[in-house]
């Protein structure tokens, strides 16, 4: 159980921006186990969405490594990482990052469809997902038609739908005000209780620390405690 | 304000960039219109004007004001010329118009003063000439100038002609005595030298003055001071000549020029009693005429381009403004008001205005030079250059043009500031409504306009070809070309109505197995956002334009070389000379000509000659039906055989074919084929007997085989009154005595006329003539009125071509910016870069190649029935054959389809390359806010 699923270790990533260089992780060590709701948490600016990129194999890292499962990502090619993500991990962004002219249903389908999932088990599988956020009576419905919670909702049931091992959700709450975000998060707590899922979250918000396991909080790209 | 505007268009930067171009390349298409229908006129003015110089030998600027003297009293003389002659100086000439390149005044005597002391009795009749600065052109070949020559008193010193020295048979150094009718003072007048022009092509000398032949030409001060003063002679004329560059005519000023001219031809006449001739003004009115009719033939072929500018300026604006509306939310929520919205926008709007109306028309004129006048449609090897000038009818066009742009930019905008950030939010991930034109049934209103119109049009065309109404007369109609812009747009509506349903069949089709790529893009069509749907519609429209572009040119060249092969009737025809043996006799006793055949077999062994026939042909001819002569029918012998195999004949033309007719001929020596009109006029059936004769000779019995509308050299509408009859040449010659005949040749390729020519001069072979096909069709094709309909079709095609590229890669650029965060997203999702390059290019495939194929497909369609319209507008007075009797060859439709592939590839390119370089973690940022 508490098996460590992902590891960063040493991160650093700097981003230059004309003359100067901003250090927006400063050889973070950190780890996620498997099976837990980690938050990180901190202001904006603090380098929450630089360090979840980088686990997520989105973004590299300038020095440090990152291990997925033990198996180093950043000596990864960007086609093996692009499979890792694919296969492995889903993603939940700020943003409501659905496809405007699919139907939730669709956008799930989608995702089904870019991890190879077995064409006959793909209806009962949307539905059970819709069914898991709560949503399968909006299967039809395009994300316009949706509110800002429920297409976050959405969002999640995407990217739950191939059964990945890792979430990472950067700030999925943040265009949503609390009641919705409670609702959110939520989602996710029973994912990690029920579904046995391991989700990393990102966010800024003092009201969701009592539900993860464990919080990290990110200062001018440190992190200060434990 | 302009902080704000700056930082915008710094923020924005590629985007400016491309509305810059775009913008700049609509307003250099735009300008180049008028710029080169400027150019091409103004070749038409200046061929016709050197015509007439070099073909017709008269100089175009040469202007003449005479005044006649001879109802004028010696005393008023000097006064009568001090009125007129400040007035023609001062006011006159200047008016014209154009530089002065040479004058003179001329005064003259009458021309019937004689020569008394000649040493023979001829009578010689001379005038005495003053010309005003004379010796400035002269040469002296023999004697001395005036002004080198001393005078005596009492003799006047005179230079002559070559021409009058020979003429009259006159003397240097001699003095001669005149004498005017019966007055009996003598004027004496010394030869003191013969003079030639110093140079033939002065315009100075360009006045047809006869090289003043029969002229002593004195002093031209002493002739107004002394000789008209004292001697007893009268003034018959004072001429005032004025050489005009006529190069410096264009279309500018022709016309007032023209109406200078006819003002002052009446006040002249009336206030001065003098007579003004201006040789170049019935010239001038030619010209007018054609400069409107040229004009109305080259607009047919220039509208649909600005129809495509102002389209393509609307796809731009309606891209950018969609993607700015994001923007738009922003600085509301910031607090802007919609005022400060709609001033930024227009700003920006007027700031890139500004740059491409400073750009667009030098560049469009630029590129008018730099292409010239092709030699054909899209022919650009000896090309010929176009004078271009840059005048207030391109910044007209251009500015019509970039306010059409800028109300297209500000429509949008002003919708957009009235949305706020929390409803732009809503609508954005709105399932986009259908687009406007389909809510309102556009494209089938469309398609009833213009079926209504066309309608209207075939209705004229059956008058056309009922009454043979000269087409010309027939106003040309751009409204025609609205009607074929509404007709392409709503076929092309109609296909993106079903489109989306087509795809969403396929779609549902194949489910289950569809690549995720396939998926997005699948999907992307089907519930296309309007947006796709203009890209396509546009791409549509511009590919059947240039279809019509090279449909249109086609079929006007093809048209006209064929009639000309057709009237030609074969690649060449020549006639040796034959000379009668019995010409005498055979006038004094009424009896036909005997002539010897001249050796045939040499022209089978020229060099270069496939095959060659006998051809007699007579205009007088006679055919006598029913006991009734018919004159002035046109009367061929042929020997079918050889006929067939030599002559220029598309087999189509007479049904079922050439050929057929060709046996019917050769099945009996006695069988003639007639012409359609002397069939049914006279109620002949095919096996009666006509009798037929040309010139002095006998009837000759025949038997009708058949009837035909067409036979090489046969215009049937020149001969609609007479008629045609044709038969076999061995048969005319077995019962006629021999007579001379035209030798037809057929060449072996497009080298043999030259080697032709050049085995004719080896064996010294002269012909009484001999005419090429090739020639005559070289020389058609050198007229500069199909010159410039060429090179208007060239610009319209290229300008499609350049349209078509510059809309496409914009509007990929565009659309791809507008989708960098959904790129980003399913980047993460772990799509590969490989599927992602895919989708890009299925969405090629089902937008812009499905586009390109429908717009072939309708194109195709529209040219089809339109084509015929053109036709009848194009003014083809001299048009025998039926138009598209022999099918255009489509290799520049196939190159313009390989054209836009390349096109789609290098737009592939730039994007694959522009989507790799996408970074996941920079895209997915803007997603936050
Ligand atoms: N592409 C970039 N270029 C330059 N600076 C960046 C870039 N991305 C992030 N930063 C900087 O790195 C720091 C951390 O950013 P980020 O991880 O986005 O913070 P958070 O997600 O906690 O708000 C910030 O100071 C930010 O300005
Ligand atoms: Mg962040």
């Amino acid at each position: 159980m508490d098996n460590i699923i992902i590891k960063g270790t040493n991160l650093c990533r700097y981003y230059k921006s004309g003359e100067q260089t901003i250090n927006a992780l400063k050889n973070v060590d950190i780890e996620i186990k498997e099976g837990t709701l980690t938050i990180l948490r901190g202001r904006s600016g603090a380098g929450k969405t630089t360090l979840i990129n980088i686990l997520g194999a989105i973004d590299r890292p300038d020095a440090g490594e990152v291990y997925f499962n033990n198996a180093e990502l950043s000596s990864l090619t960007d086609k093996e990482r692009d499979e890792v993500r694919r296969i492995n991990y889903g993603f939940v962004f700020q943003s409501i990052a659905l496809i405007p002219n699919m139907t939730a249903y669709e956008n799930i389908e989608f995702e089904l469809l870019l991890s190879n999932y077995p064409a006959s088990e793909r209806d009962s599988r949307i539905k059970d997902c819709l069914k898991l956020v709560g949503l399968s009576n909006r299967a039809v419905h395009f994300p316009s038609q949706l509110s800002g919670g429920e297409a976050q909702r959405i969002a999640i049931a995407r990217s739950i739908a191939h059964k990945p091992k890792v979430i990472f959700a950067d700030e999925p709450t943040g265009a949503l005000d609390t009641k919705m975000g409670l609702q959110v998060v939520n989602v996710f707590k029973s994912l990690v209780q029920n579904e046995k899922l391991t989700v990393v979250m990102t966010t800024h918000d003092p009201n969701m620390m009592e539900i993860a396991d464990y919080v990290y909080t990110l200062q001018d790209g440190e992190i200060v405690n434990e | 304000m302009l902080q704000m505007l700056y930082k915008k268009i710094k923020k924005n930067f590629w985007m400016v960039l491309c509305l810059i171009i775009g913008a700049s390349m609509a307003v250099s298409l735009v300008s180049s219109v008028p710029i080169y229908t400027k150019g091409i006129l103004t070749r038409v003015l200046s061929t016709d004007l050197k015509k007439m110089q070099y073909e017709d030998k008269v100089f175009p600027g040469a202007y003449c004001i005479t005044k006649n003297m001879e109802n004028i009293k010696k005393d008023d003389i000097k006064e009568s010329y001090d009125t007129i002659n400040p007035v023609i100086e001062s006011k006159i000439i200047p008016d014209i118009g154009l530089p002065v390149l040479s004058k003179k005044v001329i005064f003259k005597t009458a021309d019937d003063l004689n020569i008394v002391n000649t040493h023979d009795d001829v009578v010689r009749n001379m005038r005495v000439e003053g010309i005003s600065d004379f010796e400035n052109h002269i040469e002296i070949i023999n004697g001395k100038s005036l002004k080198d020559s001393s005078s005596e008193s009492g003799v006047y010193n005179a230079l002559i002609s070559q021409r009058t020295a020979k003429n009259m048979d006159l003397y240097t150094g001699k003095t001669y005595e005149l004498q005017c009718e019966d007055n009996p003072k003598l004027t004496k007048i010394k030869v003191v030298g013969i003079y030639k022009y110093k140079d033939e092509n002065d315009p100075y000398w360009q006045l047809e003055d006869w090289e003043h032949s029969d002229s002593f030409i004195i002093n031209f001060d002493d002739f107004n001071n002394k000789f008209i003063k004292n001697e007893s002679f009268s003034l018959s004329e004072i001429t005032w000549y004025t050489a005009f560059d006529y190069s410096k005519m264009n279309l500018n000023n022709v016309k007032a020029i023209k109406s200078a001219y006819e003002k002052q031809a009446s006040l002249i006449n009336d206030k001065y009693d003098a007579a003004a001739s201006f040789l170049v003004s019935d010239k001038l009115d030619d010209y007018i005429n054609k400069e409107s009719k040229l004009q109305n033939i080259l607009m047919i072929f220039q509208v649909p381009i600005i129809i495509m500018v102002i389209f393509y300026m609307i796809m731009i604006s309606t891209l950018i403004i969609d993607r700015d509306k994001n923007e738009i939310a922003i600085l509301k929520s910031r607090g802007a008001d919609k005022k400060q919205i709609l001033k930024i926008y227009l700003c920006e709007s007027l700031f890139v205005s500004l740059i491409a109306l400073i750009i667009g028309p030098p560049f469009g004129m630029f590129c008018c030079k730099v292409m010239g006048i092709p030699s054909g449609f899209l022919k650009f090897n000896d090309r010929l250059p176009i004078t271009v000038s840059l005048t207030k009818t391109e910044y007209l066009y251009s500015i019509i043009i970039l306010i059409i742009f800028i109300a297209a930019m500000m429509i949008p905008a002003l919708n957009a500031s009235k949305v706020s950030i929390v409803e732009y939010k809503q609508s954005k991930v709105r399932k986009s409504a259908k687009p406007l034109w389909q809510r309102f049934y556009l494209d089938i209103a469309f398609l009833l306009v213009s079926l209504y119109g066309m309608n209207n049009y075939f209705g004229r065309q059956n008058i056309v070809q009922i009454t043979g109404v000269d087409s010309s007369s027939i106003p040309i109609d751009p409204i025609i070309y609205l009607i074929f812009s509404l007709f392409v747009l709503s076929l092309g509506m109609l296909f993106l109505r079903l489109y989306p349903h087509i795809i969403n069949i396929i779609f549902h089709i194949g489910r289950k197995r569809w690549s995720p790529s396939s998926y997005i893009s699948l999907n992307n069509v089907k519930r296309s956002d309007g947006k796709n749907q203009f890209i396509m519609i546009f791409l549509i429209f511009t590919i059947s334009i240039g279809l019509f572009s090279i449909s249109s040119a086609g079929t006007i060249n093809n048209d006209l070389e064929n009639n000309i092969k057709y009237m030609c009737g074969a690649d060449v025809k020549l006639k040796s000379f034959w000379t009668p043996i019995n010409a005498k006799t055979a006038e004094s006793k009424k009896v036909p000509l005997i002539y010897v055949e001249p050796d045939y077999k040499i022209y089978k062994e020229l060099k270069g000659v496939k095959s060659s026939c006998k051809v007699f042909s007579s205009k007088d001819g006679v055919i006598n039906i029913n006991s009734r002569d018919i004159g002035k029918t046109f009367v061929m012998g042929i020997n079918p055989y050889e006929f067939g195999k030599t002559a220029w004949f598309p087999q189509n033309l007479l049904y079922p074919s050439f050929n057929y007719y060709l046996n019917l001929l050769s099945q009996s020596k006695s069988n003639v084929l007639i012409s359609n009109n002397l069939m049914e006029s006279n109620d002949v059936k095919v096996g009666d007997l006509v009798y037929i004769k040309w010139g002095n000779s006998r009837m000759i019995p025949c038997v009708v085989a058949g009837s035909i509308n067409y036979w090489p050299t046969f215009n049937p509408s020149e001969y609609l009154s007479s008629d045609f009859v044709v038969g076999n040449l061995d048969y005319f010659q077995y019962r006629m005595p021999l007579e001379p005949y035209e030798v037809w040749l057929k060449l072996k390729d497009a080298n043999s006329l030259n080697l032709l020519y050049k085995d004719i001069k080896d064996k010294n072979l002269e012909f009484q003539y001999i005419d090429s096909m090739e020639d005559k069709i070289t020389k058609e094709k050198s007229d500069p009125t199909l010159q410039g309909i060429n090179g208007t079709l060239t610009l319209s095609f290229i300008a499609t071509l350049i349209i078509t590229a510059i809309g496409f890669l914009i509007y990929w650029i565009l659309s791809i910016k507008a989708r960098v965060l959904q790129f980003g997203i399913l980047r993460a999702m772990g799509m590969s870069l490989k599927k992602l390059i895919k989708v890009l290019i299925n969405e090629q495939i089902l937008i812009s190649g499905v586009s390109i194929l429908m717009g072939f497909i309708i194109g195709n369609i529209s040219v089809k029935i339109f084509s015929p319209l053109v036709n009848i507008m194009a003014d083809k007075s001299e048009q025998i054959l039926p138009s598209g009797i022999i099918p255009i060859s489509n290799t520049e439709s196939i190159n313009m389809g390989i054209g836009i592939l390349s096109m789609i590839l290098i737009g592939l390119l730039i994007l694959s390359r522009y989507v790799s370089k996408i970074k996941i973690d920079q895209a997915l940022k803007l997603g936050e806010d």
